[in-house]
């Protein structure tokens, strides 16, 4: 099946193809919304949130870019909205560690093939991560799920945010810096625990 | 190739957007400037993390729960026969009363001011509605009246 046959199917409404391209996106969709509420519960709302406007809106896509561009867009968008009505309540805290990452610590625990304190190490350089790019200003934090955890090209990430392909280049450059400087941070206090 | 270029291309150098040449050159730059290499170590670290970060994934059920939620929300948008018979008499009775309440506008719309006056016709402009509704019905009558009278008067004769 060919995109222009998908997306045919999707503007019938057909709910088989449309569960196909759930299961295609789910993964990184939900990934992008768990960046935004650092929360697993709510991440499934805000990721199914997204689909179903995937589905109610899919009438209105032209076809000007890929359908995974838009899917992104929608996606972004939604979160964005998200962000805006959390804030007028409350934004979920980093102190409490969500349940996902302590799931994801005795996993990285059970790896038998690494050294437990080689273990210890990158969980925390990947906890840091997670907690630097929820924290980020929303401008750079696009750009480095879009690019490297949903694979897109700085051609689809400056479509499907709207802005010019230079200004993905100078957004990711910044919030690798601010990702650098961090993973730096956190490399001097393990050096100090270990003196 | 000066330490500025080199800096400014090194996370194109990881994402493998530079040609051969400026390949060529940072590689050759690294090898002697500690600073730099310094650099390279960093954001070869952070590529090295952000290619190997756990996604978070969705739960198994997650893609079903959507199609559920879609034909969830396909049922509660069928209204019922009585409920769209409701909807269409209420659209109804809407609609004469805002149709009323533009005749009573139309026909208060020479006021130029005073309350006492708005209001006394503003009571009266509801009893000259039904007058120009009623009229023409009595008009109708009177003229039915006339053709019978019309047509007895003529056997008659």
């Amino acid at each position: 099946m060919n995109e222009e046959h998908i997306i045919a199917e999707l503007k019938k409404q057909n709910k088989q193809v449309f569960a196909q391209l759930v299961d295609m996106y789910k993964n990184r969709i939900f990934s992008m919304a768990y960046k935004y509420t650092n929360d697993y519960i709510e991440s499934q709302d805000l990721a199914q949130e997204i689909f179903l406007k995937v589905y109610k809106e899919i009438k209105g896509f032209k076809g000007n870019s890929k359908l995974s561009t838009w899917i992104y867009r929608v996606g972004v968008n939604t979160c964005l909205d998200w962000k805006r009505k959390k804030s007028k309540t409350k934004l979920t805290s980093f102190d409490v560690l969500d349940e996902y990452l302590d799931r994801m610590q005795i996993e990285e625990l059970r790896d038998t093939d690494k050294e437990p304190e080689r273990k210890v190490i990158d969980l925390e350089k990947h906890k840091e991560i997670h907690k630097t790019i929820y924290e980020m200003s929303d401008i750079y934090k696009n750009v480095v799920i879009m690019y490297h955890f949903n694979d897109m090209s700085y051609e689809e990430i400056a479509e499907a945010l709207d802005i010019p392909k230079k200004t993905v280049e100078t957004r990711l450059y910044r919030a690798r810096k601010i990702l650098k400087n961090q993973l730096k941070k956190l490399d001097v206090e393990v050096m100090k625990n270990e003196v | 190739m000066k330490c500025k270029q080199v800096i400014e291309k090194i996370d194109l150098y990881f994402e493998k957007r530079l040609s051969d040449i400026e390949l060529f050159n940072i590689d050759k730059h690294l090898e002697a400037c500690n600073i730099c290499k310094g650099e390279y170590v960093e954001y070869e670290n952070l590529f090295s993390i952000l290619s190997e970060h756990k996604i978070v994934t969705p739960p198994p059920d997650f893609t079903n729960n959507i199609i559920g939620k879609i034909e969830e929300e396909k049922i509660h948008s069928i209204k019922s026969p009585k409920f769209r018979f409701f909807t269409s008499t209420s659209k109804i009775g809407l609609s004469l009363v805002a149709a009323g309440l533009l005749i009573v506008a139309l026909n208060t719309s020479h006021l130029d001011s005073g309350l006492k006056e708005f209001s006394s016709v503003f009571f009266r402009g509801p009893i000259g509605i039904s007058q120009t509704i009623t009229n023409p019905f009595g008009k109708m009558s009177q003229g039915l009246t006339y053709i019978s009278e019309y047509w007895a008067t003529k056997q008659n004769d």
